[in-house]
């Protein structure tokens, strides 16, 4: 039986609950014994100069062994300015210099015997500063907002300008998103040993590559100097996607110290350690006939970006020529420094910012003219990509749409704004479309099957906590023809063959390609070495002609002509045989086709007209993905991707200050994600596709769990109340 | 963080005899809170006297009201308070997830700090922490700031759900100090911010909470708690509301309103309850008295939905204790 598409529970699962998962904090490297403590001294102002540092008191603080300031730190190499998804995504080199550009930026590093002397000493180091007028957040530097000259300028499709001025209807309107932070449950931890021989860093993070390509490139070491591991994470969501200051302080306070050092940024310090979503301004302007049919749509967003990054920012409008039909369709993007930390991708960087305009402004113009959201929908459905104009690979969108529907009983809705009540509550009913572009990295891996007849599947990759390990055993138990419970998975080490970021809903796909081949390549070389044995039943058989079924190897048409995999490793006295497999994603230059996931949101909300709050009290989300490797773990991903687009439709919001551009809300009671009672039930449904462009036809699921949720909530909250709120989140007192 | 001695004590006495001539001795019970501002440095105590173990854990129930211990454990799950007095059972549910209820106790939850912003990051200009170093919330992100009882050196508002509701109850907290007992009206334990914000209640330092006595009323059954927040759970309030009310023969004989998320101790709304005594209880006085209660209300720039949603919030609270 295959094991691919069976709902297998977490192969880790168990070390999780009963806490014998070592996460990167729990992790000294050996006894511990030679364990010390580093803790960041960060800003308090966002821009300025460091005029003088007072460390007098921290020093003669119990246990302090180090503290580093830009005077004494180690000298880095520059970065080279890369795309966002280089080896090395953070330009700015900290402690290099007085200069501060965000505040949180570290300014000194304590190193101490314990935690508590740690944090006791740095409380105790004051920074004075010159401090400068920031630009606090977008709004004060809009007047400034500039073009991106690095960046490709957007795909144009026809002529926006002709297909708006030929429309019978217009939708012109203007919403805005707020910074958001990622907050997973683990915060950024990082252990490094600073040896002659080799530099080993304990990392939560969702590239092990980069981080080993940055420390190598900032500390003039070769990559193979360095070892990073990153076996469990607690999430990430795009947070530990980037390279970011904590590794870089921690591997300095390693190497100055001569001891193995643990930094453990605590929650305030998340909010600028690693970067976050970033604000924006989107207008949007829909042109339609009157049966809804798009002439033309053009998306002018404003976003910003730090005052010190010298890459690209992404384009958060990237994705919008994709869902719709439209003959004309033009976006933009202009970009504003803001003496923040640089923003980072977060669970769809594109589609999970830039479509929520779109999606609102779809339903604004269902209003407007009378049609059902979803019909509007329909009417626009493109039959190709209409960015790049190619086929699509597979497109099971008007399914989603369809399933859905009928799952959550759409057809009922009432049209009218305020029609629909539950007592003293109102009910709207809101749904979005989905998009998110399926790709894969280049990735490597290893299957070794032992005399025992148990293997090890080997990537270096990742797993958020979203089912890496399990769906790499899957998929390389199925293509070596073994059960599940004889394959190991091993991931989130340097030492093993390469694998690429967990991001961009790459992993799955890049993951499982690398893992088949492996596992295909191993069960051909094992069968050559079966048919050329003259001990083996299988002896002289044509490879081709032999089968493999629960690990036990036989010929087609004669199952009793057969052996297992361990008594052909144990006859040819073989302690392990292995094999490799190499992912290598088909070129996104020359395509013939364009690869995209596709989605549908379908949400109920009750909103208190008096008190304005909103509950979400129902949610149906269907998905095509390709091919599901695991539907339990899948749906998991599904629920909380849904509970995130919960939380940025209406709960979450970094707040600041903009006389000084600091943070006022940085932590978990100010910060709200969703909690418990405000997550409903969510319901996933998954419209299977094959896609013959794809290897095992997997698209990925992170970031498409998420997107369409918050419009599809926004859109439902406007069906309730008649009231349209284009500034996320929607708190209670934007409706009262 | 800084380190601090930590000692236990098992009398009352002994407890108020180790910190009142201790300027940096600071009492601890749960540690749901005096832990965070110990780490965070909001309060520098170099002494934690841990009480727990003090005998002040009982709940009595009787004709002449409720006793609670300053220790006592799941007061919202006492079959007496959830019955005849239901504001104080609905506050406590209200006020925290089961984890931290399992661990707080009713004394400490009157004296946790304002969640306002400048305060609790201790970067920030904060005239309660640092007198004379300023306030960042008159004039930055002060959405959830007092718009009752502020001054121009401090608009912080208090916390606890708890606190809102025994001010609705008429209720008193005992205490101990090394001047001897004395009972404290709840309404009267903060004190407004003035010129001295720092100055945070009328406790003498080493002052002890020992209990807290809620007397009978004929409002006391007849109450309910509103608790507006940004999300369904586990967030402080952006408007809060305990109702109690005495309806006899169609008419409010008596009432108390109380305002939580709006001022820097319970608001005890009079103005409303003058509004709503001695009316029938309907949508009409439901709605005067909630425009009373934010009658006066000195909003500003990100808060002045509050007003709004105090009038609003008092009405519905008021049909929830309707007939």
């Amino acid at each position: 039986m295959s094991a691919v598409g069976q709902p297998l529970a977490r192969v880790e699962g168990r070390l999780k609950v009963t806490g014998a998962a070592r996460y990167t904090a729990d992790l000294p490297q050996d006894d511990g014994k030679d364990l010390v403590h580093a803790v960041a001294v960060c800003a308090t102002v966002a821009k300025g100069r460091i005029t003088s540092i007072d460390a007098r008191q921290a020093r003669a603080a119990g246990g302090v062994l180090e503290l580093i300031t830009h005077r004494n730190a180690p000298r880095l190499r520059p970065v080279p300015a890369q795309e966002v998804f280089g080896p090395a995504h953070e330009t700015l080199l900290v402690l290099q210099d007085d200069r501060v550009h965000y505040s949180g930026q570290p300014v000194a590093v304590v190193v101490a015997d314990t935690l508590e002397n740690a944090t006791h000493a740095a409380s105790l180091v004051r920074v004075e500063y010159a401090a400068e007028r920031p630009v606090a957040t977008l709004f004060e530097g809009i007047d400034d907002a500039f073009d991106s000259p690095r960046h490709a300028p957007p795909a144009t499709v026809g002529d926006a300008d002709r297909g708006l001025a030929e429309a019978a209807v217009v939708i012109d309107r203007t919403y805005t998103t707020p910074a958001q932070h990622h907050h997973p449950m683990e915060t950024m931890a990082t252990t490094v040993r600073w040896t002659a021989e080799e530099v080993t860093v304990h990392v939560s993070t969702q590239t092990i590559s980069m981080i080993r390509d940055g420390l190598a490139t900032t500390f003039g070491l070769r990559p193979e100097q360095v070892r990073v591991v990153s076996e469990f994470l607690g999430g990430g969501f795009g947070g530990k996607g980037a390279w970011c200051w904590p590794s870089v302080v921690t591997a300095m306070a390693a190497r100055l110290t001569g001891r193995q050092v643990r930094l453990v940024t605590t929650r305030r310090q998340m909010f600028a350690a690693t970067g976050q979503r970033p604000h924006s301004v989107q207008r949007v302007r829909l042109g339609a006939r009157r049966d809804g049919v798009l002439t033309a749509i053009a998306q002018d967003c404003v976003g910003d970006t730090s005052a010190f990054y010298d890459t690209p920012p992404f384009f958060i409008g990237a994705a919008t020529p994709v869902p719709y039909a439209a003959p004309n369709i033009r976006t933009t993007q202009r970009f504003v420094r803001v003496n923040c930390q640089t923003p980072v991708p977060m669970r769809s960087p594109v589609e999970g910012v830039g479509l929520v305009s779109i999606e609102s402004a779809m339903d604004e113009l269902a209003a407007e003219l009378g049609v059902d959201p979803l019909e509007l929908r329909r009417r626009n459905y493109a039959e190709r990509d209409p960015n790049s104009g190619l086929p699509w690979s597979s497109n099971g969108l008007l399914e989603c749409y369809e399933r859905g529907a009928r799952r959550f009983g759409w057809p009922e809705r009432n049209p009218k704004p305020r029609s629909m009540r539950d007592g003293r509550y109102l009910v709207g009913w809101g749904m979005a479309t989905a998009v998110r572009h399926a790709g894969s990295d280049p990735t490597s891996a290893l299957v070794r099957l032992g005399a025992d007849g148990r293997a090890v599947v080997q990537i270096g990759s990742q797993d958020l906590g979203t089912g890496t390990f399990t769906i790499m055993t899957q998929v390389a138990a199925d293509a070596l023809g073994v059960p599940v419970a004889m394959m190991r998975a091993e991931l989130g080490d340097t030492d093993l063959p390469n694998g690429g970021g967990s991001f961009g809903s790459h992993t799955a796909a890049s993951v499982a390609a690398a893992a088949r081949l492996a596992g295909e390549a191993l069960r051909a070389k094992v069968i050559r070495i079966a048919v050329a044995d003259d001990g083996s039943p299988l002896s002289g058989a044509s490879p081709d002609d032999v089968l493999v079924d629960d690990g036990y190897l036989f010929v087609r048409g004669d199952r009793s002509r057969g052996e297992r995999y361990a008594q052909i490793l144990r006859r040819n006295r073989l302690q392990a045989v292995d094999a490799t497999g190499e992912h290598t994603p088909p070129p996104r230059e020359g395509a013939t086709v364009a690869r995209w996931a596709f989605g549908a949101d379908f949400t109920e909300v009750k909103v208190d007209p008096e008190l304005g709050t909103v509950r979400v009290t129902r949610h149906v989300k269907a998905i095509e993905a390709g091919r599901i490797i695991n539907p339990r773990t899948a749906r998991s991903q599904v629920i909380g991707g849904v509970v995130m687009g919960i939380g940025q439709a209406l709960t979450e919001a970094t707040e600041v200050d903009r006389r000084d551009a600091r943070i006022t809300n940085a932590s978990f009671w100010g910060y709200h994600v969703p909690v418990n009672a405000d997550v409903p039930d969510i319901d996933a449904i998954f419209v299977e596709r094959d896609d013959p462009h794809i290897p095992g036809s997997v698209k990925g699921l992170g970031e498409i769990a998420t997107i369409g949720t918050a419009p599809a909530i926004a859109n439902a909250v406007f069906h309730a109340t008649g009231k349209r709120v284009r500034d996320l989140p929607i708190t209670p007192d934007k409706l009262l | 963080m800084r380190p601090f001695s930590y000692t236990t004590v098992s009398s009352v006495r002994s407890a108020v005899l180790q910190v009142s001539p201790d300027p940096k001795a600071q009492y601890v019970a749960g540690a749901t809170e005096v832990l965070n501002l110990v780490r965070e440095g909001q309060i520098a105590a170099d002494r934690l006297v841990d009480i727990r173990a003090l005998p002040l854990t009982s709940i009595r129930a009787g004709a002449d009201g409720l006793h609670i211990g300053a220790l006592a454990r799941h007061v919202e799950n006492h079959p007496v308070v959830r019955r005849d007095y239901p504001v104080l059972a609905q506050a406590l549910l209200a006020g925290a997830s089961p984890q931290v209820r399992n661990m707080f106790t009713p004394g400490g939850n009157l004296l946790q700090r304002t969640r306002c912003s400048y305060y609790r990051d201790v970067s920030f200009a904060c005239n309660r922490r640092e007198p004379g170093s300023g306030c960042g919330a008159l004039e930055g992100n002060n959405r959830y700031n007092a718009i009752f009882g502020g001054s121009d050196h401090c608009i912080a508002v208090h916390p606890s759900d708890l606190a809102v509701a025994l001010t609705a109850l008429d209720a008193v907290a005992r205490t101990q100090g090394p001047a001897g007992a004395r009972a404290i009206p709840i309404e009267e334990l903060h004190r407004l911010p003035g010129e001295e914000p720092h100055r945070e209640t009328v406790l003498e330092h080493g002052e002890l909470i020992t209990g807290i006595d809620v007397p009978a009323s004929r409002f006391a059954a007849r109450s309910h708690y509103l608790k507006i927040r940004d999300r369904a759970s586990f967030a402080f309030a952006l408007v809060s509301v305990a109702v109690a009310v005495d309806v006899r023969r169609g008419v409010v004989r008596d009432c108390r309103i109380a305002l939580g998320g709006v001022a820097p101790r319970p608001w005890r709304a009079r103005a409303a309850e003058a509004a709503l005594t001695g009316k029938p209880l309907n949508e009409a006085s439901r709605r005067a008295a909630g425009k009373a209660a934010a009658s006066g209300a000195v909003p500003r720039r990100h808060n002045r939905f509050k007003v709004a949603m105090v009038e609003r919030a008092v009405a519905r609270a008021l049909s929830e204790v309707e007939d």
